[in-house]
Formats: structure tokens, C-alpha cells, sequence
């Protein structure tokens, strides 16, 4: 009975929340319910689909979280391989690898725009090697529309991170052993890491990586401090919709954000699935 | 030698927000080409309106956050562990950590308003709960294993009663996992600003909404010093951690051997 009571309780505090926010978002989406409600309508959803905002956003928050996945992921795999040598191997690991891990993204956002923009460190840093003469040359990396200031600040708390799991699946894995072992049958130092270190350890890691992609493209202080107006990544644009003076546009932000929800939900199942159930076993 | 260099510079660029941050609030002018500021000043932490106020919440939102997270994740992975769907619930379990906390809160903030919950201590330490709790129950997950079902079937055999389990067997076992999830969830409730700042309006001013708010007033020198105020205490908590790892043995738990 009490385990019962346990599980319904743990599938409430989980679910529960969930489903009642969906709910309540695909309601106020069809407008059923809201300030301004004049009964259920297909409009706003109609304005999510053919507006170009909602592909431009996100077409450019999947462009952010797989530029910075992708680049954090070769960032700690050279990492990891300089790591894995013999005179590193034998050193324990600096304690600077854990700092960034202690860095909270929207402070995290500040940093880089004190670092990279137009009259930032690397600005001045530029200016005293004498490269540019005045501050405007130097091409402002925050607010930018390609996202580069975004992507540097996801790389820069996630790379140590990426590190710390790929030096874990080494050691779990026995790597060292296992490229010795091709060492032994006559492989050379690029075939070792391309053919035995590579694919162990992308495969390893392939779900932390696929969930990070989910995890950027749904953040949302990195962004709204150091992003740009247009393009905007999917989540400050949601709550720019829900937040306008206008209240006409709070359901279109609401189909936006039931769009997004499901996106990510049916990514995550099919995902977690395989995972979980070879976790099960 | 060039292996040196490159990790050296690496953990420069990594210590880079320790040094940083705290040197920027002591800068009281900082010219364009200039690489340091040309004139500092002692800023007193006391200058910034509420700040003791806000630390205060910070601490208090995130300690009693992670204390009922890691207890009740604790309590419900045990027995959702070892019954026959615990896959599926482990599915479950995931799902409110991949959605974008801002928008769960935004989903949800309506109800928060109904019962009066918006702009207030209690919404926030319950909104954030939204994900702290499934985060604890997964990192509790993994500790359920065969072996340590087969340990409390044994203590239940030798006639061992509820307190006893748990003190002699639960908490020893546990002790460095319920660290650790205190420490996480603390740690991520500590750097939360997407739930508190939608659910609390601005009007709860925490540490990261302080600092959100100074950086839109464009006061860079406030915010450099609160930064330093958030990031300072989980890399000490981190040092001290590993201090601990290292020297007292008596933290470690193992089952004496028989």
C-alpha cells in the first residue's frame, strides 16, 4: 500500500506539473481560455506556421547547440588524448578542469561580454598588439547575429565538462589498454585514435551529447543576455511573445511553446528509450 | 614542453571568472584601449541595496531546496528502483529536466498566480522544485542496486527494525550519495535565474536576478561583484569537497569487510 502511495506521489510530483502545463498551453493556444478569448481558433497556430520567425528560431537555436556540442566535443577529445599520455597520466587532475562547472549561465553570459565585446579584453588585447587603431574595426562577438558569442559561452561551460565524462569513459573502458593492444597488431599513433579511441569514446558519450543539444537549444539566460534581437533562440522568443503589451500575441507564444514541448519530448523518448531500457537491464 | 604551455594557459582561461570578476568591482574607470583599469576604488559590498536581503534568500531558497529534493528523491527512487516498470518510471523521471525550465515555469505560472504563489518565496522554492526533485531521483537511481536490495533482505532477516536499517545500514550506504545530491541540487538551485525571476516577477531579488537587474542598468561594476559573490562559494564548496575526498577517510563508506 505504501509503495503504492509512493509511486502515484512520484508520478505526480513528475508527470502531473507536465501534462497540466501542456494542457493549459494548447488551450490558450486555441484560445479557449485567456483575456481575450472569443472562443477556440485555429488562428494562432495558423500565425506559428507560416510566420518565418518560428523556423529562423529554430533553425538557429539547432545551429547554436550543434555548433557548441560539436565544438566542445573535438575541444575534449584533444583534451582528452594530450590527457592520456604517459608523462600527463601520471599527474593528478588540475583542479582548474572542475572551475567552470561552478559558473552559472548568466554569469557565464556576463563574462564573455566583459571578454568579447567590441570593447572588451580581446578588443584591448587586439588594439595593444597593435592590429586595429580604433575600437570599431574590431567585430563586436556578443548581440551578434550569427551567434558566435552565444556558442563561444555554451563551448566554455560545457568543454571541462565533456573532458571530465571522456576521461571517465577512458578509464572505464581501458583505453590505454585497448590502444596498446592495437599498437601491439601494428597500428600506427592516427590509426589508434581514429579507429579505437575515437569511435569508443564518441559512442560513449553520444547520449550526454544528444541530450546537450536539447539542453542549449532550450537555454535561455546565455541568450537573453548576450543574444540578438533577430535571430532569437526559441526560448526568449516564447517568453517575448507571452510577454508583449500586445495579449493578442500570448496564445501565439503558447502554440510556440506546445511546438517546442513536443519537439523535444518525442526527440527525448526515442532517445531515453533505448537508454533506459538497456539501463533497466 | 608545447603540452605545458597549452594546459597551463588552459587553466589560466578556466581561473580566468576567479580573478576576474573580483578585480572588475574594484575598477573605478576602465578606458577603451587600456588593458587594466587606470583608477580602482574600494567598493563596500554594503553599497548595494539588499544585497545582505538577497544573499539571505539565496541561501535559504537553495538549502531548504536541495534538504527536501535530495530527501524526497532519496525516499521515492528506492522504491520505484526495485519495482518491475523502474525503466519506464526512469523515462518519466527524465522528462521535466529536458524541457526548458523557463518555459515549464511560464506553462504552469498561471497556476502559480491562482493560489497566490506568484512573486513569493514559497512559488519559487515550489517552482524550482519542478526540477530539482527529478533530478534527485535520477541521481538516487543508480544507488539501488541488486546487491543493496540483498543487503536489507539480510537485515530485515537478522530481525533488524526500521531505525535500525536506516542507521546502520541506509545512511552509512548512502552518505556519500546524499552529499553529493545535496550538493547538486543546491548547486543548481543556486544558479537558477530562468524559474525565480518568471515565477518571482523580479520582485524576489536573489543573487542571479540581482545581477540580471544590475547588468540591464548597465551597472557592470555591481554586477562583477555579485558574479563573484555566486561563483565563490560552490568552487570553495568544491575545494573543500576535495579536501575532504582526500583526508578524511572516515567520510568513506564501505561495508567492513567479513
Amino acid at each position: 500500500m505504501k509503495k503504492r502511495v509512493l509511486i502515484a506521489l512520484f508520478l505526480i510530483a513528475c508527470l502531473g506539473p507536465l501534462l497540466t502545463g501542456l494542457v493549459y498551453s494548447v488551450l490558450y493556444s486555441l484560445g479557449a481560455i485567456g483575456w481575450l478569448s472569443q472562443g477556440i481558433t485555429l488562428t494562432h497556430w495558423q500565425h506559428v506556421f507560416t510566420a518565418p520567425s518560428t523556423y529562423v528560431s529554430f533553425a538557429f537555436s539547432l545551429y547554436v547547440a550543434l555548433g557548441s556540442v560539436t565544438v566542445s566535443f573535438i575541444l575534449s577529445f584533444g583534451c582528452v588524448y594530450l590527457l592520456s599520455r604517459p608523462s600527463q597520466r601520471a599527474k593528478p587532475l588540475a583542479f582548474a578542469w572542475f572551475i567552470p562547472l561552478g559558473i552559472p549561465p548568466i554569469v557565464a553570459a556576463f563574462i564573455s561580454f566583459l571578454l568579447l565585446s567590441g570593447t572588451g579584453v580581446l578588443a584591448r588585447i587586439v588594439w595593444q598588439a597593435g592590429v586595429i587603431s580604433e575600437a570599431h574595426p574590431f567585430p563586436s562577438l556578443v548581440f551578434d547575429h550569427l551567434g558566435i558569442g552565444i556558442i563561444i559561452t555554451h563551448i566554455m561551460i560545457s568543454f571541462p565538462f565533456f573532458t571530465l565524462l571522456q576521461l571517465q569513459h577512458y578509464e572505464k573502458n581501458q583505453l590505454a589498454e585497448l590502444m596498446g593492444l592495437a599498437r601491439h597488431y601494428g597500428a600506427n599513433r592516427r590509426q589508434q585514435i581514429r579507429d579505437v579511441m575515437l569511435p569508443v569514446l564518441f559512442r560513449r558519450s553520444f547520449p550526454v551529447l544528444l541530450l546537450s543539444v536539447i539542453f542549449v537549444m532550450g537555454s535561455y539566460e546565455i541568450p537573453l543576455t548576450i543574444g540578438s534581437q533577430y535571430p532569437q533562440m526559441i526560448s526568449p522568443l516564447i517568453i517575448d511573445y507571452v510577454r508583449r503589451f500586445d495579449l493578442q500575441d500570448k496564445p501565439i507564444g503558447y502554440a510556440l511553446s506546445v511546438v517546442y514541448t513536443l519537439v523535444v519530448l518525442v526527440l527525448a523518448f526515442f532517445l531515453l528509450r533505448k537508454q533506459t531500457l538497456r539501463y533497466g537491464k | 614542453m608545447g603540452n605545458k604551455w597549452f594546459f597551463n594557459l588552459l587553466y589560466f582561461l578556466f581561473s580566468l571568472p576567479l580573478w576576474m570578476l573580483p578585480f572588475f568591482w574594484m575598477a573605478a574607470d576602465w578606458p577603451f584601449p587600456n588593458l587594466f583599469p587606470t583608477t580602482y576604488t574600494v567598493r563596500s559590498l554594503a553599497g548595494i541595496p539588499g544585497l545582505g536581503q538577497s544573499i539571505g534568500l539565496s541561501l535559504a531558497i537553495s538549502l531548504s531546496g536541495a534538504l527536501i529534493s535530495t530527501l524526497t528523491g532519496f525516499i521515492l527512487s528506492k522504491e520505484v528502483a526495485y519495482h518491475r516498470h523502474h525503466h519506464h518510471f526512469l523515462l518519466i523521471g527524465y522528462l521535466p529536466l529536458l524541457l526548458s525550465p523557463v518555459l515549464y515555469a511560464m506553462s504552469l505560472f498561471y497556476f502559480f498566480i491562482m493560489f497566490g504563489l506568484d512573486a513569493t518565496v514559497v512559488g519559487i522554492m515550489l517552482g524550482q522544485q519542478l526540477i530539482l526533485l527529478p533530478y534527485a531521483f535520477i541521481l538516487c537511481m543508480g544507488h539501488w542496486t541488486d546487491t543493496f536490495a540483498n543487503y536489507l533482505q539480510l537485515t530485515e532477516n537478522y530481525g533488524a527494525n526500521r531505525i535500525q536499517k536506516v542507521r546502520y545500514l541506509l545512511f552509512p550506504m548512502s552518505k556519500k550519495l546524499l552529499f553529493l545530491c545535496l550538493f547538486q541540487t543546491f548547486l543548481i538551485s543556486w544558479f537558477d535565474f530562468a524559474i525565480t525571476s518568471y515565477i518571482g516577477v523580479g520582485q524576489v531579488k536573489t543573487l542571479t536576478v540581482l545581477v540580471y537587474q544590475y547588468l540591464l542598468e548597465a551597472d557592470y561594476y555591481f554586477a562583477a561583484g555579485i558574479s563573484a559573490l555566486i561563483i565563490y562559494p560552490p568552487v570553495l564548496l568544491l575545494i573543500f569537497n576535495r579536501l575532504l575526498a582526500k583526508g578524511l577517510a572516515f567520510l568513506r563508506t564501505e561495508l567492513p569487510s567479513t
